[in-house]
């Protein structure tokens, strides 16, 4: 009997991620000191909403958007921080929006 | 009611048709609609009611201030030695105002906020589901209040308990109130009030002069589709209101008439069926609602009416509207044939519009009857005079009184003094001119229920006092003065 490879029946698949898994995480290296500025700064603008929303004088902030809340702080004269309205219009993501409690219903 | 001027005109009913006969014009009157806040734009649920107490207390804080302001002046009390006589010495300063946590002790001073009555027995879900095992429900009971019950002011942060000159029994929550007093160092905890005042009603704008008479007719509480339907008197008073009815003098009197107001509870209680929800699915399938009897009913008044008069219908309690305050207007294919004239309306309930430049305002009665239930008032004038004061339509809502979760605006806070006030669905007719304090003449009117009184109310627009019309029908007794 000649010496059967079981790669003749069952020939070898080369999977296709493994090559670039390694290339993947050397990708990587270089990139997260940008990555990072740009977490450290949304984590700091978030610090700032959700102290807006903690910030009892301006009401009740579950069940309306952050932008409505600080628009009702304003006009009724209680002067919320300008750069809440900043952070606010620069992004559109539900994150900075809604409020802290947004998950819950209610 | 209407006097007669000038002879009789015998000749008039039960003569010839002539050629001659002139044709009577109505009345027209300008006309504007206020109420656009109270229709709801969007309709979300998912918000607290925090944010509408915020914005009641925001809204009329700085008008409370002021007239704190101007009514408190700080003084001291000296009492003369010789004559024994008390002399007030103002002190010169403003009245210091002061948030509720940066109260101190012993200091006399303005706290502004919301007040609440904590009653004892008011219903309320928690002590049902508390006491679900002992399965005892809390009695519905005409009046919640009790001798035990408590004052409360809260502004934003905190809450204290009042004690001293407010009066419990007679107040509610939800208004917007500036006491005028101390906490005092040995009763830590409690705030003693000396005086109090609410927000001063704003300036009437004036009437315009008019010259002829024009009236304006409110009728509420038709409840048609129960058993004491008033079909006759109301024939009556839609032939009346039209022009049918009486000789052509009389016939004049009523095309003064150029508006009719129907104040809610058109369709009686006993439409509003619940039973069906009940019973079985198939014995309950061929059965129409109670309701659509009734309407179809409604629809044939109104377009008898609306084919001569303008007509405005309000929801009521027992209404197919929304439950919750401000109730939106009842929808036009309900009454297919009466919508056809574009003099019918159905509009809001409260409803705030201005006739030849005087200012009405008014709701279908269930603000009035909700302060009825929890407090000592009964009245419905008395009731009228203090949401006046109060400067609020409805300050039960939402506590006991369901309303719209709202969080720009309160619409029932009461801006412009309206020259006419009125509730529907009161138990008798009555109407006060109430005088405030900065000259503005408001007159109070409580519209009674047509079922029970058959009585319809005519306001003056031009001389702003009302009358109301009785129709009695033979069958009826004769009701009472």
């Amino acid at each position: 009997m000649a010496a059967k490879q079981i790669t003749s029946a069952f020939p070898i698949v080369k999977k296709p991620n493994r090559g670039q898994k390694s290339m993947k995480d050397s990708d990587q290296l270089p990139s997260t000191s940008t990555h990072d500025q740009a977490a450290v700064d949304s984590i700091d603008d978030l610090q700032i909403l959700k102290n807006f929303d903690l910030t009892l004088e301006f009401g009740p902030c579950t069940g309306i958007t952050r932008l409505e809340r600080w628009e009702r702080a304003q006009k009724h004269g209680l002067n919320p921080p300008d750069e809440v309205k900043d952070i606010l219009l620069k992004s559109k993501d539900e994150e900075y929006q809604m409020c802290l409690w947004k998950d819950y219903e209610i | 009611m209407f006097e007669k001027k000038g002879g009789n005109h015998p000749d008039d009913l039960l003569s010839k048709p002539s050629q001659t006969h002139k044709a009577c014009e109505r009345q027209s009157g300008n006309f504007s609609d206020c109420s656009d806040r109270f229709l709801l734009k969007d309709k979300t649920f998912s918000r607290q009611y925090a944010h509408l107490y915020a914005e009641r207390l925001w809204e009329v804080r700085p008008k409370v201030e002021a007239s704190a302001r101007k009514k408190w002046v700080p003084y001291t009390v000296h009492t003369m030695r010789l004559t024994h006589t008390s002399v007030y010495i103002p002190l010169g300063k403003d009245i210091v105002i002061r948030k509720l946590h940066e109260l101190k002790s012993d200091e006399t001073c303005v706290v502004i906020g919301t007040l609440f009555k904590h009653m004892e027995l008011k219903p309320s879900i928690l002590q049902e589901i508390s006491e679900e095992h002992n399965l005892m429900p809390q009695p519905v009971r005409t009046k919640y209040v009790d001798e035990s019950d408590k004052l409360y002011l809260e502004d934003e942060l905190q809450r204290i308990i009042l004690m001293g000159d407010l009066d419990v029994q007679t107040s509610v929550t939800g208004v917007i109130i500036a006491v005028y007093g101390k906490e005092p160092e040995d009763d830590q905890g409690k705030f003693h009030v000396e005086k109090y005042c609410f927000q001063m009603l704003s300036d009437q704008v004036p009437r315009p002069v008019i010259q002829n008479d024009k009236y304006l007719v409110l009728i509420s509480g038709l409840e048609i589709g129960s058993n004491e339907e008033q079909i006759f008197s109301l024939q009556l008073f839609v032939d009346m209101v039209t022009g049918m009815l009486g000789n052509s003098e009389e016939q004049s009197h009523c095309a003064e008439i150029c508006r009719v107001i129907v104040a809610g509870n058109s369709l009686s209680s006993s439409t509003q069926d619940k039973d069906s929800l009940q019973k079985a699915k198939y014995l309950s399938k061929k059965t129409a609602a109670g309701s659509v009897d009734a309407v179809k009913t409604l629809d044939d008044v109104f377009t008898q009416l609306a084919s001569s008069v303008d007509v405005d219908l309000m929801p009521g309690e027992y209404d197919p509207a929304n439950y919750t305050l401000p109730q939106q207007p009842l929808h036009k294919c309900m009454f297919p044939e009466a919508s056809r004239y574009p003099t019918f309306h159905t509009v809001t309930n409260p409803y705030d519009f201005k006739v030849e430049g005087v200012r009405f305002l008014g709701t279908s009665g269930q603000a009035v009857q909700d302060i009825v239930k929890y407090s000592t008032n009964e009245e419905p004038l008395d009731i009228l005079e203090k949401t006046l004061e109060w400067g609020h339509l409805a300050p039960t809502a939402p506590d006991t009184l369901g309303c719209y979760p709202f969080y720009k605006e309160d619409p029932f806070i009461i801006n412009d003094c309206p020259h006419v006030l009125f509730a529907g669905n009161m138990t008798k007719f009555d109407s006060k001119v109430f005088k405030g304090c900065g000259g503005q003449e408001v007159l109070l009117v409580s519209v009674p229920r047509f079922s029970q009184t058959s009585t319809a109310v005519m306001v003056n627009l031009r001389t702003q006092d009302c009358v109301p019309m009785q129709f009695a029908a033979p069958s009826t007794m004769e009701p009472n003065r």
